[in-house]
């Protein structure tokens, strides 16, 4: 799959981050949407099923995990790699159990971000192959 | 009501004492004053009643020491008196009826009974014939008194009256003290005739030489009359008014204290004699009498003075011990609260912490992308003359926030050690990971820290953030007993069904009576410094979660301490 | 206290080394700057980085002031001698607080009192009280509200006012009970606001 096809979400409350992020994916030719708070990116999963939403765990309002949860109850599909900046793994490991595809720590190495992605989309492929 | 308006004043003052009551100093001033009020009293008033009861005890019986032997000599001394007038007395009288008339009044014959006297008897000086009319008619003796009449003289008609008499010392016509011994004799015809002899009163200053007192003291004859009979030291030449009243009539031997006209205190020896009218008296100042009394009360004060000493040191010290104990028992109570306190408090603090330091995560992400961003418009661009220098300071910024990214995590890495749950955990991984948050300290102090973890080492199940406060324990521990350039070794190696982990230094070691105690809660070799709670802690966190500690230590060597950890959780755990 | 003191320790030295890296960050930025500025010819996307310059600038701002708050936390567990300034704990305090405030769409105002107000508590245990206290409103306030700490002085005592339309309901839950015995514990004082409004912690005064 072309790279310029995938569809991504990313979600974090801290614009600057997410607005660079966004801009450093569209020079390696990925077109992510972004949201700034988890209403607005319910809001967006609900307009366009995303294949890999890149969620911050720690957000005010709705909480990444919560997201993450009705996320995974209203669109089963969608792939989500959680962003952590807390020292201790327990918010990615719950992540996990709650269906998170993988989490990673703040501050990001892009390419490992975009393979994640990468492996992200490719298993939700595997996943609708064999369902 | 003016405490009233003061709480109204001031709501928050009762508080303001809850708080102070709790570390307030005076409170332990005030209790080691009563304590050592109460325990000088319980001590000091039975020891003063006693030392009281035991002076005037003591001073009676050294009182009475020195009156009877001044008693005892006053009743020699008056006997001797009264035996020396006797002996005068009956000498006369026996010439007196041995002799006729006629032979006494022949003057060859007087003079021969006379120098017979005076070579048996001391003390005559003459002796003298007197007829019933009063007419001295032989005389022997050193004075021209023939013929002299002594009718109207008080003696004469005593002796006329009496028979027999001794006169009070007086002056006479010869003007020289004497004591006139006479005795009226009658014949078988009805004649009546007087033999009076004239005594010399040296010998009764002989009789009082004899009774050798001491130069203060004083002893002398006086008679009712309180006329001195012999010249004392202080109170009178003879014949003078005595200078303090005569003290009351007995013939026993009477000692009383009283004040003498020098102002002295003297002890007053004193017996009136029955057959003359003369009283004894001897004077001893109080104050040589009671002299071994004095160097007795000397010793008896010091050792009272020496006793009050001993005691209020002794309660004194007593009671020290007793607050510091009082107080460390405090202080440790307070620590303890304090440690729980603590306890709950850390969670709270180390959950700001590790918010501070995700805080600092997302300036971090941000700068980290936009300067990746950065990076990446270069890549795009074509070369231009800046385009390597700037390449190169955002390779830099991009490493510097690689590093902060370090940085954070070892924070957030201890910050998390306050939560709990246990875990398949790598153990050398978590020593390496502790071991790290001291590497600063370590390079700074030039400590060598060697970690040598057999790569064998099996996965255990324990609580993480427990067995890092353990290390950090334990490291802390030999950090702060190395010298600067010392050596730390931590050795990690398999056991049949565990780990064992030994942290040796080559510190200061310990003695074996820190060894005793060193796992105890509250012990502390850093005075003043520390809870002392860290080894405490250590035990319990590894006896809890079901393994071993122990400690071997030589002083000047170092010290080893060796945990041993289950492969698994017991039970106990759960 | 040993513990904290020793985490202080090592988050006071994890701090001053991140303040150096910043340090050097900020340093890259304005070599970059002045890179761009003589050597700049033929970058065409000079601008799109210079903006990105002064994005790094800002955030390393921020970082800065993080890891002074930081810092202020580290040092929180050691005892001063004329007591902890009640200012300058809760200053840093709300900083600590209000992200955590934020995410729960809480407007958290610090009003800062007279200053040099002290008590006998160390910094870290002002902070750990006051934090609780804010704990309780912050579980307890509905979002949009606006919760206003304020530094005050009464009858000579340091006192620490948290006020917030209806947060009077605060006294009667489980929390509140949890922070009254622990503030007793520490020697401070709960009671109700003025008016019976808020919770005014009483801070035991510095020794003389």
């Amino acid at each position: 799959m072309n790279k310029k096809d995938w569809k991504i979400l990313l979600v974090d409350d801290e614009h600057e981050f997410i607005t660079t992020l966004a801009e450093r994916l569209e020079l390696r030719g990925i077109t992510p949407r972004v949201a700034f708070d988890g209403e607005s990116a319910l809001a967006a999963v609900a307009q366009e099923e995303p294949q890999v939403i890149v969620l911050d765990v720690l957000m005010p309002g709705i909480k990444g995990l919560e997201v993450l949860e009705r996320v995974k109850r209203s669109n089963p599909r969608v792939q989500v790699l959680l962003l952590t900046g807390h020292g201790s793994t327990r918010d990615g490991i719950e992540g996990m159990r709650l269906g998170a595809f993988d989490y990673m720590m703040k501050p990001l190495n892009i390419d490992t971000l975009i393979e994640k992605m990468e492996s992200a989309i490719d298993y939700a492929g595997k996943a609708a192959n064999l369902g | 009501m003016r405490k009233l308006a003061d709480l109204l004043k001031h709501p928050l003052r009762e508080l303001q004492g809850e708080v102070d009551e709790a570390v307030s100093p005076e409170r332990y001033t005030l209790l080691r004053r009563k304590i050592i009020a109460l325990m000088v009293a319980a001590t000091l008033i039975p020891l003063s009643v006693m030392a009281v009861l035991n002076y005037y005890e003591h001073q009676n019986a050294m009182a009475r020491e020195i009156q009877n032997p001044l008693r005892v000599l006053v009743n020699k001394t008056k006997n001797s008196f009264e035996l020396f007038l006797a002996e005068r007395t009956s000498t006369v009288s026996l010439i007196a009826s041995a002799y006729t008339y006629q032979e006494l009044a022949d003057q060859q014959k007087l003079a021969r009974i006379f120098s017979v006297m005076k070579r048996e008897f001391e003390g005559f000086v003459d002796l003298g014939l007197i007829d019933e009319h009063g007419t001295q008619v032989n005389y022997v003796g050193p004075y021209t008194l023939q013929g002299k009449n002594y009718a109207d003289q008080r003696w004469f008609q005593e002796v006329r009256l009496k028979g027999k008499y001794v006169s009070d010392v007086f002056m006479g016509f010869r003007k020289f003290p004497h004591v006139i011994v006479a005795v009226q004799h009658m014949t078988e015809d009805g004649r009546t005739w007087i033999l009076r002899a004239t005594l010399d009163t040296k010998q009764f200053e002989r009789i009082i030489a004899s009774m050798s007192l001491e130069p203060d003291a004083d002893a002398f004859l006086v008679n009712g009359q309180g006329l001195m009979q012999t010249s004392s030291n202080n109170y009178g030449k003879v014949l003078e008014k005595v200078s303090f009243p005569l003290p009351p009539m007995t013939y026993e031997p009477t000692v009383v204290n009283m004040t003498d006209p020098l102002g002295r205190e003297v002890f007053l020896a004193y017996a009136y004699f029955p057959d003359a009218d003369f009283v004894l008296m001897a004077v001893k100042p109080r104050s040589s009498s009671l002299k071994t009394w004095y160097t007795v009360r000397g010793d008896l004060l010091f050792i009272f003075v020496a006793g009050v000493a001993v005691v209020l040191i002794a309660a004194m010290r007593v009671t020290d011990a007793l607050i510091r104990r009082m107080k460390e028992a405090e202080d440790r109570r307070e620590l303890a609260l304090r440690e729980v306190e603590h306890s709950q408090k850390l969670s709270s603090i180390g959950r700001l912490a590790a918010g501070v330091a995700h805080e600092v995560n997302n300036p971090l992400a941000i700068i980290n992308e936009k300067t990746g961003l950065m990076k990446d418009i270069l890549d795009m661009q074509g070369d231009f003359p800046a385009k390597a220098k700037l390449l190169a300071q955002v390779e830099s910024v991009l490493r510097a926030v690689e590093r902060c990214r370090g940085i954070t995590h070892r924070m957030l890495g201890f910050a998390r050690r306050m939560d709990v749950s246990i875990e398949d955990l790598d153990l050398s991984e978590l020593i390496r990971e502790t071991a790290g948050f001291l590497a600063n300290e370590a390079m700074h102090r030039k400590v060598d820290v060697q970690l040598d973890m057999d790569p064998e080492l099996p996965r255990i199940v324990s609580d993480r953030s427990q067995l890092q406060q353990v290390f950090l324990n334990l490291f802390n521990n030999a950090l702060a007993a190395v010298a600067d350039g010392g050596n730390i070794t931590v050795t990690a190696r398999p056991e049949s069904d565990g780990v064992r982990v030994s942290v040796a230094d080559n510190g200061c070691g310990m003695s074996e009576e820190t060894l005793k105690h060193i796992f105890e809660p509250f012990f502390t070799t850093k005075k003043g410094k520390g809870t002392g709670l860290g080894l405490s802690i250590t035990y319990g966190i590894i006896k809890r979660l079901g393994g071993e500690i122990s400690v071997e230590s030589t002083q000047g060597v170092g010290t080893t301490l060796t945990i041993t950890l289950p492969k698994g959780q017991r039970e106990a755990l759960a | 206290m040993r513990d904290a003191l020793f985490m202080g320790r090592l988050t006071a030295g994890a701090t001053h080394e991140m303040q150096n890296i910043l340090a050097t960050i900020r340093e890259s930025g304005g070599l970059m700057e002045d890179l761009l500025a003589v050597g700049g010819e033929g970058f065409a996307h000079a601008e799109r980085f210079k903006k990105g310059l002064c994005v790094l600038a800002e955030q390393v701002e921020r970082g800065m002031a993080l890891s002074e708050q930081l810092n202020y936390c580290a040092h929180a567990p050691e005892a001063t001698p004329a007591g902890a300034e009640v200012n300058e704990a809760m200053r840093s305090l709300v900083g600590l607080y209000r992200r955590d405030a934020a995410r729960k769409r809480v407007n958290l105002v610090l009003a800062a009192g007279r200053t040099g107000l002290r008590t006998s508590l160390r910094a870290l245990e002002l902070m750990g009280r006051a934090g609780l206290a804010l704990d309780c409103a912050l579980a307890l306030l509905p979002q949009g509200s606006q919760l206003m700490l304020s530094v005050e002085e009464q009858g000579g005592l340091a006192v620490l006012r948290l006020d917030s339309p209806g947060y009077e309901a605060l006294r009667g839950q489980e929390p509140f009970a949890e922070l009254e015995r622990r503030a007793r514990a520490l020697g401070a004082g709960v009671s109700a606001g003025p008016g019976g409004q808020g919770v005014v912690l009483s801070l035991p005064k510095p020794q003389a």
